[in-house]
């Protein structure tokens, strides 16, 4: 059994291509520090630097774009979609909430990451909350 | 394809028509907030209720998304919608990932308000639009279909 239960081929090379894309994210990010503590960078290096560890991110979305794809098993597709609509539903509402919050009241913007890391754990309990509700007794 | 009101099917019209109901409880919502602050002049926690008021359609609009999803009978359909939706997702991950690290990394600007959200539809609207294009059927691929089939 793997992560969540689903163990499909499909979802075994999700698993494989999100790790990679975790892994570089983790190396580009880890490089892009360096870099600028190392090199006093600024201007539009600087940027384009920023721009580097976002790459990762569009990629993991990909991979599950691609998931998606090459999912046959409809339930799991569906558990995917509910849990992707679940992160994109917390994501807006907190940078909506914070946005207007921004507008009239002049308070700080959110500590950086706070989004990103919202949408991937609302993702996840999302899927392990919908794995735990739809739970098949082994004597069903 | 062009735009057939009579040839959809009940989903999609659904969709539509609580998306534009979404979309003007939004206008009239976020209106209204910004009337209220400004001749009020609320400040402190109660700001909290305009923003949360503001954010409500936006929340109505992802659960008629789920609800058009859960409805939609066509695969192909279902697919496209949720590619638009991981197209939108990337485009706000992109812009809140490039712009916490350019805090970390010692910029001291912020990015204007409400950013996100346009990015968001934005990117949805052009992913829909090139799939559109990317999958358009010619107009007699009826025909075509129709004359090899009895050949």
């Amino acid at each position: 059994m793997s992560f969540c239960g689903f163990s499909t081929p499909a979802s075994k090379r999700y698993q494989q291509r999100v790790l990679v894309t975790v892994l570089i994210y983790l190396v580009v990010v880890l490089a892009a520090a360096w870099t600028v503590k190392h090199t006093h960078v600024h201007g539009w290096v600087l940027y384009a630097i920023a721009v580097m560890p976002a790459l990762p991110v569009l990629a993991m979305l990909g991979v599950m774009g691609v998931y998606l794809q090459e999912e046959k098993d409809e339930y799991l597709r569906l558990v995917t979609m509910r849990s992707l609509l679940a992160g994109s539903a917390v994501l807006l509402a907190i940078l909506m909430v914070n946005d207007f919050l921004r507008s009239f009241s002049g308070s700080a913007a959110l500590p950086p990451f706070t989004s990103w890391v919202l949408f991937f754990v609302t993702f996840g309990v999302a899927q392990a909350v919908q794995t735990v509700r739809d739970r098949v007794r082994d004597d069903a | 394809m062009a735009w057939n009101w009579k040839k959809m099917n009940a989903a999609k019209k659904g969709l539509i028509r609580r998306g534009a109901v979404a979309l003007v409880a939004y206008e009239v919502l976020w209106a209204g907030s910004f009337l209220w602050v400004d001749r009020a002049k609320v400040e402190g926690t109660i700001l909290w209720v305009p923003a949360a008021l503001t954010t409500l359609p936006v929340l109505g609009l992802i659960w008629i998304m789920a609800r058009y999803l859960g409805e939609e009978v066509d695969e192909f359909h279902r697919l496209l919608v949720v590619r638009c939706l991981l197209w939108g997702t990337a485009a706000v991950m992109t812009s809140v990932c490039f712009h916490g690290l350019l805090q970390l990394l010692g910029w001291k600007g912020n990015w204007p308000a409400a950013v996100e959200l346009a990015l968001f539809f934005v990117a949805a609207l052009a992913a829909k639009l090139t799939y559109r294009v990317q999958n358009r059927v010619p107009a007699d691929a009826d025909g075509l279909v129709g004359r090899e089939g009895t050949r």
